[in-house]
């Protein structure tokens, strides 16, 4: 990797905007893609592309925001969500790769795991585990996220993405 | 490399101090019994996205729930035509036979005007027009086997038919009285004058050779004389004289006369087997 590679940054005001409209989604429409009572978690999809775009730093601070937002829009839970984002997120922008905009591989398999990853975090910070069967509801939270993937990664990376050298 | 790592690190431990303290301010706001600022900021940003996000997806399903009426009428539609169509069907065939009914009872009726109450008259259903346009035939269902021979007599009802021509076991080939080989004895029913009445090959006959001092009008009933060896029944109805012309040279009258019979709508007749 060459040290004057130009840093990939999101326009702040795309993820917020994004992270909205996601949680807006979910709290909304997104019922109607569940599978098995399960639905895809847009926001964590959002925040786990955006640390895979900018890296793990910032890519913690979007998450904590992702959870934070859940949190608030859920009315509970808000430091297990904020935390378990956060560092999913942040482990999603230790995954070292060049940023392809038209690769959507790499953004759906880091998807996959981060989504794994913040449920079993969730699933050790939570004061109480609010759901039965966590590795059935995670696998498939996992699988549905990864398949939201293209469309969110897409976008933040045709509409968010500048480079600063 | 390390700065990079150093200052991710930092990143992470400010997002997760920021998490702990909004978490606790979260916590100590609800157990106050009051709203914390971050929900509340939440719900209104997100109150705008969600409503119109609703909206939609309520068109949306409307939309769909139109579509789906629609296919569902559409296929109540086709079953229901198809059940029209064989009502319709079933109408017409009873139809068919009604008319079919009462063609018959007109026949038997007139079966029982016919000399010897008609015992020789045999009903015959017509299963084929003429097949080239050289004569004016039609083809029935009675043959030989029913004891149809040639040069019999064959009418309806409403009137003269024509002459057995062809016969074979089942069936009889019947020269029409308007073919222009035909001619027939006929009869001014109201004066009596005679004459000959031929086949014009067209929808109407000529009733040829009425003397020129002969009352004949339009309107008149032209029936069969009797006089000749085929059409030897008197009194059969040939038509109405539509018009008459005397024809100099000859000293003659030629009356037009239209078939009392429409030949083009025959579908029973009765065959003179004597």
């Amino acid at each position: 990797m060459s040290l004057d590679r130009p840093t990939p940054r999101l326009r702040l005001p795309i993820v917020i905007g994004a992270m909205i409209i996601a949680l807006a989604l979910q709290t909304t429409v997104l019922h109607a893609v569940s599978i098995g009572g399960v639905k895809p978690d847009l926001v964590l999809v959002v925040a786990l592309c955006a640390g895979l775009i900018v890296g793990p730093g910032t890519g913690a601070l979007i998450g904590a925001c992702a959870g934070l937002l859940e949190g608030y829009a859920q009315g509970a839970h808000i430091g297990s969500l904020g935390l378990s984002r956060a560092a999913a997120a942040f482990l999603a922008g230790t995954v070292e790769t060049h940023v392809m905009p038209d690769n959507v591989i790499v953004p759906m398999a880091t998807v996959f795991l981060g989504s794994l990853a913040a449920h079993a975090i969730y699933f050790v910070v939570a004061p109480e585990f609010p759901i039965a069967r966590p590795l059935r509801i995670g696998m498939t939270e996992s699988l549905l996220n990864m398949l939201f993937t293209p469309p969110l990664y897409l976008a933040l990376t045709r509409w968010g993405l500048t480079y600063r050298r | 490399m390390f700065p990079r790592v150093d200052r991710n690190l930092v990143r992470l431990l400010l997002a997760l101090l920021i998490v702990v303290l909004l978490a606790a301010g979260h916590r100590r706001a609800t157990s106050a019994g009051e709203e914390s600022l971050g929900a509340t900021i939440v719900a209104v940003t997100l109150s705008p996205f969600q409503r119109t996000l609703v909206s939609s997806a309520r068109m949306l399903e409307n939309a769909w729930g139109i579509v789906r009426e629609i296919r569902t009428l559409y296929a109540e539609n086709q079953r229901l035509r198809a059940r029209v169509e064989q009502l319709e069907q079933r109408v017409n065939i009873l139809n068919e036979r009604a008319l079919e009914n009462q063609r018959l009872r007109e026949m038997l009726r007139f079966r029982e005007t016919l000399p010897r109450s008609g015992e020789n008259a045999l009903a015959a259903t017509v299963i084929g027009v003429k097949p080239t346009n050289a004569f004016n035939t039609i083809t029935v269902d009675r043959g030989a086997n029913d004891g149809v021979q040639a040069q019999q007599m064959v009418l309806t009802p409403r009137g003269l038919v024509g002459q057995v021509r062809v016969v074979t076991p089942n069936t009889a080939t019947v020269l029409l009285i308007t073919d222009l080989t035909s001619g027939v004895g006929g009869r001014v029913q109201r004066t009596g004058w005679r004459g000959v009445v031929r086949g014009t090959a067209g929808p109407l006959l000529e009733m040829t050779y009425i003397p020129k001092e002969a009352d004949v009008r339009r309107g008149d009933l032209v029936v069969t004389s009797g006089v000749g060896s085929i059409f030897q029944v008197k009194g059969i109805v040939i038509g109405k004289v539509e018009n008459v012309r005397l024809d100099e040279n000859i000293s003659v009258k030629t009356a037009t006369v239209r078939p009392a019979v429409d030949f083009r709508r025959l579908e029973e007749v009765l065959v003179l087997t004597q």
